[in-house]
């Protein structure tokens, strides 16, 4: 797991963002235990304060949920999970079109890119 | 905490003391051997070695003598409260006194040792049957000189010899932390600043001794008369006082240059 | 529970130079915090003054309401820049000694850090690299269940894979009921693992906040406001 922080948000933003996308690519399954505040801080050589609070923000988001005696456990939610995904994903089609459109490409260009790519090969998948 | 301290000082001490006067006992034990085989078999050709084999032997209890002291006086509470180690020791959960009675107990037990064990490094090299001899009459000298200084029977004398002793050396002790816990907190001409307090305190103490022998030598006649005309009642009483005197002077000064210095390793300390 | 640390008007002065200007400043439990300044700013003589090792001049300084003293020594425990150890010491003498006087020194953490290292308990520091005394001399204070740890530049002039181990060590002693205060001008390689910042500069606080809200605020990393807000 390589934790790549910026420079300029809020450590615990991007500590929530990157255990999100873990969550939502499978890396954590759904039911599974989360491992602790002090190892997760000391994976991502952060303060565990920091991270707490990143795991707050997603047991806010509704991903995580706390059993108090056991610990943190990923929500079983799929359905949840689901729409995170959709809106993320949309989220980074909105950002790519963006930067499409700052080029110039048109509508029709972009869509012609986009088959022709993904045609080509999925060496990208991996 | 005082006990952990003392523990930890004479540790630290006699890492370096005791394999010294382990020395002192090895030369002694070396040198005694040496002066029995040259006393029994006496040849003029080996004197130049005899000689210098002795001036070695007391060139050697010098050096240990010396760098005793300046080690346990001057060396050790300068590394271990003014250097690096400073940073360890100062923030001990320790009070400043606690830090000074444990320097000082530690010192007096080594130089208390230190002093008996040189003075029978010298008995042990000198002594024959001559000697043993006329040890009936050393004693007798020893008593008389006590009783000629301190103005005493030899009994009261000696413990008031003795005390006096210890009293001084506490007192050597304490001057010097002192003067190092001055001299360390300015920030410029540390060393000169301690050794003008060490001359400061030792010139005034002459001079307040001085001034009491005067004192007390008025009723008999003033200090001009002295030993020439007075009777020996008279001169005993001079004598008594003079060490009482003497010890009280410098149990003050010892107990002034204690809270000064305490004074000064809570308040002024200056670590760099 | 009250303040861990708090100083009111506190100021140190030697001679004609201030090192403190009317510093005022509270520190919780719990926290990591960075006190971020230029050489000469006055960050080392506030460790020194929060230690006992300083009087102030003014002001006062409060730990666990408290003014510095062998009660507060024996919560607060101090890394300063340079090794403090004799080097006639072994590792277990030095145990033994932060045993003795410590009573919340935990000799089977410092031991299991000491292994973890590879460091023979046996040695004397006198043999030992300069990197290793100090990592040894962080593993005696960090080995401590104290109340506030004072580590004086504790990464500078040290290489990477220590820098990392040093965090590291920080970050799995750390307790809810402890702060660690870390003294430094190298922040960005500390920033991650800091709650609060502190801005300091020629013994004046120039700016106090925990390092999210600086970074929402200001949209930049401790940093890159660190080299704003003091550059030459």
């Amino acid at each position: 797991m390589a934790w790549v922080l910026d420079d300029s948000r809020p450590i615990y933003l991007q500590l929530a963002n990157k255990i999100q996308s873990d969550i939502i690519s499978g890396i954590y399954r759904p039911g599974d235990k989360l491992p602790s505040v002090r190892d997760l801080a000391m994976d991502a050589a952060v303060n565990p304060n920091t991270m707490q609070k990143a795991l707050m923000e997603l047991e806010r988001g509704g991903l995580i949920y706390t059993q108090r005696t056991s610990g943190r456990y990923i929500s079983e939610d799929t359905q949840k999970m689901k729409s995170i995904k959709e809106s993320i994903a949309r989220e980074q089609i909105q950002q790519f079109l963006k930067s499409m459109w700052q080029l110039g490409f048109e509508k029709q260009e972009i869509l012609q890119f986009m088959e022709e790519t993904l045609r080509e090969d999925i060496k990208w998948k991996h | 905490m005082l006990g952990k301290l003392i523990k930890h000082e004479f540790h630290a001490v006699s890492r370096l003391l005791l394999p010294l006067h382990l020395a002192l006992i090895a030369i002694t034990f070396v040198g005694r051997f040496y002066v029995q085989f040259a006393m029994d078999h006496m040849d003029y050709r080996f004197s130049l070695i005899h000689v210098s084999l002795f001036m070695f032997y007391f060139l050697a209890l010098f050096a240990i003598f010396v760098l005793t002291y300046v080690y346990l006086y001057i060396l050790r509470p300068h590394r271990n409260w003014f250097s690096d180690e400073g940073y360890l020791i100062h923030t001990l959960p320790v009070t400043p006194a606690a830090h000074i009675w444990s320097k000082l107990i530690v010192a007096m037990c080594w130089v208390l040792l230190d002093s008996f064990l040189l003075i029978l490094s010298i008995f042990l090299m000198v002594v024959n049957p001559q000697v043993l001899n006329s040890w009936p009459e050393f004693i007798e000298m020893l008593q008389e000189m006590v009783t000629a200084t301190t103005g005493m029977d030899y009994v009261l004398g000696s413990v008031a010899y003795i005390l006096n002793l210890l009293i001084t050396f506490a007192r050597g002790l304490l001057i010097c932390y002192m003067c190092l816990a001055i001299g360390h907190s300015f920030n410029q001409y540390k060393l000169l600043i301690s050794i003008g307090i060490y001359i400061g305190v030792s010139m005034g103490m002459s001079l307040i001794t001085t001034l009491a022998g005067i004192l007390f030598s008025m009723p008999f006649g003033g200090y001009g008369s002295l030993s020439l005309f007075m009777i020996s009642s008279d001169y005993n009483t001079l004598s008594q006082q003079m060490t009482w005197f003497d010890t009280v002077l410098s149990l003050v000064v010892a107990a002034a240059a204690f809270f000064v210095t305490q004074y000064f390793l809570s308040k002024r300390l200056n670590l760099e | 529970m009250e303040t861990l640390m708090e100083c009111h008007q506190l100021s140190k002065h030697y001679g004609t130079k201030i090192a403190l200007d009317h510093v005022d400043l509270t520190i919780e439990r719990g926290r990591i915090i960075g006190l971020l300044g230029p050489n000469g700013s006055g960050k080392t003589t506030l460790i020194k003054l929060i230690n006992g090792l300083l009087s102030p001049t003014q002001g006062t300084l409060l730990i666990n309401g408290q003014a510095p003293g062998p009660e507060t020594k024996k919560v607060v425990s101090y890394l300063p820049e340079r090794t403090y150890f004799s080097n006639w010491m072994k590792v277990t003498d030095i145990i033994r000694f932060f045993g003795d006087f410590y009573a919340d020194f935990d000799d089977k953490r410092a031991m299991e850090m000491l292994h973890r290292l590879n460091i023979n308990e046996n040695s004397r520091l006198g043999t030992m690299s300069k990197g290793t005394k100090e990592k040894v001399q962080l593993i005696m204070v960090m080995s401590r269940n104290a109340d506030l740890y004072c580590l004086d530049e504790p990464i500078g002039g040290v290489d990477p894979a220590a820098r990392d181990y040093i965090l590291q060590t920080i970050i799995t002693n750390y307790s809810e009921n402890a702060t660690v205060l870390i003294s430094t001008h190298l922040i960005s390689d500390i920033e991650n693992v800091l709650d609060d910042a502190i801005f300091i500069q020629s013994g004046r606080v120039m700016l106090t906040g925990s390092v999210d809200d600086i970074r929402m605020q200001e949209g930049k990393s401790v940093d890159a406001l660190f080299r704003e807000v003091f550059r030459c």
